[in-house]
């Protein structure tokens, strides 16, 4: 190889500290360097995917404390705050959660002041209603933390509609529009505040959610073309970006998760005529994706796609290093490693449909 | 032993792999470290001093004597310094710097800079 001053394993030395961004450009230098760099194909161990798969700067975009795992049955949640690190248990909750308006009100629940952390509480505790607005539907909402002004927040967009008279050819008729707002609520004042939607539309509905670092992610399906939104808790701004091209709308399901500190989706393509609902989806496979840079179309991925085997039921989400979190027939939780392909079943029963897995970026105080 | 190959340095008469202005920037480092051992903090604020007047074209030879040294945190460190300062440079920068040169076909390298043009935004001027 053409080393120029440095040696080999000292550029690799450099390379392997750098984001995949810059490695993409870099590429470009040599034709060497374009092979040693190497390309985002999941299963090689090149630089550039140890780049998306390892954390480089864990100083900025630290690991979450824990995961949460949470499953539902009938109208109790069942709640699993696991270690990242080693994916112990470590806090368990059960709550059954019972509303009288169940579309409108936004509740938080803080389970730090739950009775205690290891016993399963049948009530609510400390949960307070967040200001309803009457006659507005809640189109969309989202929680997180802003590491800047140490504050948990709520996104909230809803949506009404405004029925109106008019005068048209001498008839009086009525007519409709559409009013649409954002708003954030700061657990420290308790308080709404307006905010610009900006140039974002939030569609029909928002197919998954998903969030780290401060920042919100909604997909939301819109009549041409779906999106990713992002709501950043800190500056208070929505922003969007394209999905890549990855088929007709209708024939597959999809998650929105993330991997290392980048956004990424599952998608499971659905056979046409063998159409079940989404949350079986053997025989088929999982494209991953991965975008390298938020509102850049041409920065997504494909990494990778698995072929399911029959004892999946769906993929929740991702731990390091690009192991995969999948929820099993039997509504078990198993983690699954694309490299070796070896499942390890994690003894945690979830029950009917919903299993959920978030990030937790919080830090919990017991 | 970081302290081996130090000892042959001084022991090798023509030895050209380590100037002395290099020398007395590496050699006192083990020293350094040892005494702030565990503290991240105040080693990291040792370092930008250290680096606040070094060009970062004399990186390249810093690198060469730590390696020469066998100074594994020296050398992890000035790595880091310079993968944070090439972070965001153009393709040309990095040429010079590593003293590389382009050995693509005509249009090759064209052809991949348009595919990956995205990951061209925000690069810093030369």
């Amino acid at each position: 190889m053409s080393t120029g001053y440095l040696p080999e394993a000292i550029v690799e030395n450099i390379l392997s500290r750098l984001p995949p961004k810059t490695l993409i450009r870099f590429r470009c230098v040599s034709k060497t360097w374009l092979a040693f760099i190497g390309t985002p194909d999941f299963l090689s161990k090149n630089i550039l995917i140890h780049s998306i798969l390892v954390p480089n700067n864990t100083a900025q975009n630290p690991n979450p404390p824990f995961l949460l795992v949470k499953a539902f049955n009938n109208q109790k949640h069942i709640c699993n705050f696991l270690s990242y690190d080693t994916l112990d248990c470590l806090f368990h909750f059960q709550v059954k959660l019972d509303f009288r308006s169940p579309a409108q009100d936004v509740y938080l629940w803080n389970p730090t002041t739950s009775s205690s952390s290891s016993s399963s509480s049948s009530g609510l505790s400390r949960l307070t209603p967040v200001s309803p607005r009457p006659n507005w539907y809640v189109k969309s909402v989202g929680f997180g933390f802003d590491p800047i002004s140490n504050d948990f927040k709520v996104v909230r967009v809803v949506e009404r509609f405004v029925v109106f008279n008019i005068f048209e050819e001498g008839l009086s008729k009525n007519s409709f529009r559409k009013e649409i707002e954002a708003e954030v609520y700061r657990v420290s004042s308790g308080l709404w505040r307006q905010i610009d939607l900006g140039p974002v539309i939030f569609g029909f509905q928002w197919v998954s959610t998903t969030y780290m670092n401060g920042v919100f992610f909604w997909w939301t399906k819109q009549e041409v073309d779906d999106k990713i939104i992002a709501f950043d808790f800190s500056d208070e701004i929505f922003k969007t970006t394209s999905l890549p091209e990855i088929g007709n709308a209708d024939t597959y399901s999809c998650k929105l998760t993330v991997l290392n500190s980048f956004v990424a989706i599952l998608v499971i393509p659905h056979d046409h005529e063998v159409m079940r609902s989404c949350f079986e989806i053997w025989p088929h496979f999982v494209d991953i994706w991965v975008l390298i840079e938020f509102g850049v179309k041409e920065s997504w991925n494909k990494l990778f796609t698995i072929t399911t085997p029959s004892t999946w039921r769906r993929p929740l989400g991702f731990w390091k290093k690009g192991e995969l979190f999948i929820e099993n027939g039997n509504n078990q939780l198993v983690l699954y490693d694309p490299f070796t392909k070896i499942e390890k079943n994690l003894q945690l029963n979830g029950i009917e449909e919903y299993f959920g897995l978030f990030p937790n970026y919080f830090q919990v105080v017991p | 032993m970081k302290f081996c190959t130090v000892k042959q340095y001084f022991d090798d008469e023509n030895n050209n792999n380590v100037t002395n202005g290099i020398a007395t920037t590496v050699i006192p480092l083990p020293n350094k470290h040892l005494k702030i051992k565990a503290n991240n903090k105040e080693m990291e604020q040792y370092e930008q001093e250290l680096l606040r007047n070094v060009m970062p074209q004399e990186l390249t030879k810093l690198i060469l004597a730590a390696n020469y040294l066998n100074f594994k945190e020296a050398l992890d460190f000035f790595c880091r310094t310079v993968a944070n300062a090439i972070q965001n440079k153009s393709v040309d920068y990095v040429r010079k710097f590593f003293g590389l040169e382009s050995d693509f076909e005509p249009g090759e390298e064209e052809k991949l800079c348009k595919e990956f043009a995205w990951s061209f935004e925000g690069v810093d001027e030369d």
